[in-house]
């Protein structure tokens, strides 16, 4: 696996930094791909190797603007890997929303319910 | 919760504004606040159906340059001072490579008799004459005190070979709206397109009635769906409250990719997805209107989603929202099946719909969802 990938931002796709020696995950901007399914695949298939092989802690960072509901999907197939990962590592989850932004923080508070999965979110 | 149907445009009258617009390849009408990010936005717009209905490039930079002459003598003299029923206008119809630019703008009387002979100046002359004409102003007059050099109506005569059309429309109070129209045509035109100023003015009277602040009809590409959400984004952004910004453009992206991903195209050689799509504004919040034809058998289906997520209060929608990220895509799903839940929790209000039964089992769907300030 390639220790450091990332994805640069779009107007309509986030940037996203997998760092494997750091154990950072981190996926901010806006996120409404036409096919979410293909853009996050690489991701979710970097992250399933780094499962395997992951340091003893990992931090997951989400900034984001706007995402669409095929992303939705996809950050919940992200948190869930994350969320197996922890049950042998220790995993930090921070969802940041702009202030006044409460949908964003509701999707964080959502996700970590969905997960079952403890997200902190943080206002930006 | 307010009632959606109150405040948006009723779904008969989205589908007779679609069936009067449905002939053109492209249109676009946006009624507001000019600005030099919009006008990127309005361009970049253009050029996506351009290159979609194959222009060529010498239209093309036709048709491009005078959209841009014509937004920026909006974004120049429009009055930020007027009431949202006399802000600037904007329309683009393209009609078989035959484009018609109109803009219009409220104008003090005490100009109206110098621009008309301006215009008359130009018109009266053949391409020669103004090719002189142009040199001699380039030479010869400064720029005006709306940073004009008076220039680009001649260049727009000379660009689109056409003569220029104009209408004052009287108001009250010693001011007039003033439409101007340039017609473009491409080497293959075929289409005989009204640009006439009763047309023009139906679609304007029609945006103020409706409190429409955009209306594009036209191919749906990923491509559009950016540079409408930018537009929006701007044209809601006078309010300056985040969440409610937010909603709208996360309302208006499904709504918009559910056009993308579900409309079909009944009678037109399909160069993509067809539809329309409305955003107006009261006093109350912001409406976000589309409409498409779909094939009558997907009807049923998707009134029964709708009517669910309607009927749905907050906890019983969390529960369906949870219910349904889990769940694996089918095979060719476009989409998580989340759109309509999600556009409810984010509006807050229930999602309003209307069916209309076309011919050949088409039907068209429109669907209004009202996010309030």
């Amino acid at each position: 696996m390639e220790y450091v990938y990332e994805i640069k931002a779009t107007e309509d796709t986030p940037a996203v930094t997998l760092h494997k020696t750091n154990g950072l995950l981190s996926i901010s901007g806006k996120s409404l791909p036409e096919d979410s399914a293909t853009f996050y695949q690489p991701v979710i298939e970097w992250l399933s190797v780094y499962l395997n092989n992951a340091p003893s802690s990992t931090t997951a960072e989400f900034k984001l603007e706007y995402f669409n509901t095929s992303s939705s999907k996809q950050i919940f197939k992200i948190i869930s890997l994350l969320k197996e990962l922890s049950k042998t590592k220790s995993v930090a989850i921070k969802w940041y929303f702009d202030k006044g932004d409460k949908d964003m923080q509701l999707s964080g508070e959502r996700f970590s319910k969905l997960c079952q999965m403890p997200i902190e979110t943080i206002q930006n | 919760m307010l009632s959606t149907a109150t405040y948006c445009i009723s779904g008969e009258q989205l589908f007779i504004l679609f069936k009067e617009l449905e002939d053109y390849n492209l249109s676009y009408v946006y009624k507001g606040i000019f600005n030099p990010n919009l006008t990127d936005k309005i361009l970049s717009l253009s050029e996506t159906n351009m290159n979609l209905t194959g222009e060529s490039s010498k239209t093309q930079k036709k048709v491009y340059f005078v959209m841009v002459e014509t937004l920026q003598n909006i974004t120049r003299h429009q009055d930020l001072t007027q009431s949202e029923e006399n802000h600037a206008f904007f329309v683009v119809l393209n009609k078989n490579g035959e484009y018609s630019l109109t803009s219009g703008n409220i104008i003090d009387d005490s100009k109206t008799a110098e621009l008309s002979s301006s215009i008359e100046k130009i018109n009266s002359l053949d391409p020669d004459g103004l090719k002189e004409y142009s040199k001699y102003v380039l030479e010869n007059t400064g720029l005006s005190d709306k940073g004009g050099a008076g220039l680009g109506l001649i260049e727009m005569a000379r660009k689109s070979g056409n003569k220029l059309l104009y209408h004052f429309r009287k108001l009250k109070d010693n001011s007039s709206f003033f439409y101007f129209n340039t017609k473009v045509h491409s080497e293959k035109s075929t289409a005989e397109l009204n640009n006439s100023p009763d047309n023009i003015m139906r679609l304007h009277d029609f945006t103020k009635e409706h409190k429409i602040n955009l209306i594009y009809q036209g191919v749906f590409t990923h491509e559009n769906l950016k540079s409408l959400l930018t537009m929006t984004e701007g044209s809601v952004s006078k309010n300056d409250d985040l969440a409610f910004k937010r909603k709208t453009v996360n309302v208006m992206v499904e709504l918009l990719q559910n056009i993308c991903n579900h409309a079909s195209t009944p009678n037109k050689e399909s160069l993509g997805k067809h539809g329309i799509l409305i955003v107006s504004s009261n006093d109350k919040g912001c409406c976000i209107s589309s409409g498409n034809y779909i094939n009558n058998s997907e009807v049923n289906a998707l009134k029964q989603k709708i009517d669910l997520v309607n009927s749905l209060n907050d906890s019983q929608l969390e529960d369906l929202y949870s219910d349904t990220i889990v769940k694996e895509q089918e095979p060719g799903q476009k989409g998580a099946g989340l759109g309509f839940i999600d556009i409810k929790m984010k509006s807050g209000n229930n999602i309003d719909y209307t069916v209309v039964s076309c011919a050949n089992s088409y039907s068209f769907l429109s669907i209004n969802a009202f996010i309030a300030f």
